[in-house]
């Protein structure tokens, strides 16, 4: 009896030492998370913040042609968002990116690019309208998108506010955050930071 | 081989701790992938081993073959065949992303467990899957009778696994995080 109380308290504590050890993991997981960029990663090609959109003819899924890059009727901001249905961060931030356009009272048009009847099968499973949908590599080459998920964020003239690359809710929001700070993206906020700063010394290693 | 299983037929303790530690593991997989559920649609399609719209049929596949292995191991119902197909699981699980390696994707997800916790395909994940294959060989041998002592033992030993080897997990997907912030492409 003894030693069954003693083996289960010893397997309690393996159990419990384990899952500390998880715990501090896990925390470093999120301390990587944590200092990873906060913004969308802004790409140097392609049209830039300030720039006029190009202008690019393209077929919704509806049918209808609709012109990227022109000034919108309905007077609201247009948010390009670059898909592709065997991209999983797409999917996983595509319902994000619904919710966040229709908070910030944004248009939103999902830019892909490829075999129709994967985006068709995509747009049935996330209730994707025909009309907000456009398959076109030309958008894609104009912005010169390289990775996906990235969004390109217009407003109603047709200018860039913000582009980059996209991964979750807080990157989306910097693009809007970038209108409003006039940073367009976090490297530029960054180095008007660091050019703010008087250069410091070069860092010596300590003497051990 | 044969005379190993059997020797392992001994150890019963042994046995049930590779049969606990087998039923978290693809207890937890199994939950994780129907989270997240469309993602790994995606993912599937992405592994481009099977066509497109041959994706969802796959990825069902895979969780309800992780859900019968969980369901099998933990009751012990045919528990032999359970830890067959877990075994069977992995390794074309490894298979699959060797595939991928080989053809050149180095950021490719290999969808394990849940998607916020990613991991690039890489060697290193090869070798978890042969660690996890090893862990499992027990489970393959028949079941004697287990004792209250074989059940804590078993028990303690089989949890104590499971959360280690979701810490190999976290650590296999915060080095993956240091390199994506390394190259500042998250």
């Amino acid at each position: 009896m003894t030693l069954v109380i003693s083996q289960t308290l010893l397997w309690i504590v393996v159990g419990v030492l384990s899952l500390a050890v998880l715990a501090l993991a896990r925390q470093l997981g999120v301390l990587y998370e944590r200092i990873a960029p906060v913004g969308a990663l802004a790409v140097s090609q392609g049209p830039q913040p300030g720039q006029a959109s190009p202008v690019i003819h393209a077929k919704l899924l509806t049918g209808e042609t609709f012109s990227v890059g022109l000034p919108r009727e309905n007077g609201r901001p247009l948010l390009l968002f670059f898909v592709s249905p065997t991209c999983p961060i797409c999917r996983q931030l595509l319902p994000t990116a619904r919710v966040f356009a229709e908070d910030e009272g944004l248009d939103l048009l999902l830019v892909g690019d490829g075999d129709l009847s994967q985006y068709q099968a995509m747009a049935k499973s996330y209730k994707v309208r025909d009309d907000e949908l456009i398959l076109s590599a030309d958008v894609g080459r104009a912005f010169q998108i390289g990775k996906l998920p990235s969004a390109v964020l217009l407003d109603p003239r047709g200018v860039v506010v913000a582009q980059g690359l996209v991964n979750n809710r807080e990157h989306l929001e910097s693009l809007i955050t970038a209108g409003e700070t006039g940073f367009a993206s976090v490297q530029q906020y960054l180095d008007a930071k660091r050019a703010d700063r008087t250069p410091e010394p070069e860092r010596k290693p300590a003497n051990v | 081989m044969f005379d190993l299983l059997q020797g392992w037929s001994s150890a019963p303790a042994l046995v049930l701790a590779s049969r606990i530690f087998g039923a978290l593991l693809f207890a937890s997989a199994a939950m994780a992938k129907l989270r997240h559920f469309e993602e790994f649609v995606g993912l599937v399609a992405r592994y481009r081993l099977v066509p497109f719209s041959a994706a969802r049929a796959a990825a069902i596949l895979v969780v309800a073959l992780e859900t019968l292995t969980a369901a099998s191991l933990l009751s012990g119902l045919l528990a032999h065949y359970g830890a067959m197909l877990a075994i069977a699981l992995l390794t074309a699980f490894a298979v699959a992303m060797l595939v991928a390696w080989l053809r050149g994707e180095r950021e490719l997800d290999c969808g394990c467990f849940q998607s916020a916790l990613r991991q690039h395909v890489s060697p290193a994940l090869l070798i978890r899957n042969v660690l996890l294959i090893v862990l499992l060989l027990p489970a393959l041998a028949a079941a004697p009778a287990f004792s209250a002592g074989h059940w804590i033992d078993g028990l303690g030993a089989g949890v104590a696994l499971f959360i280690l080897s979701q810490v190999l997990n976290e650590l296999l997907a915060v080095q993956t995080r240091r390199q994506a912030s390394a190259k500042g492409a998250l």
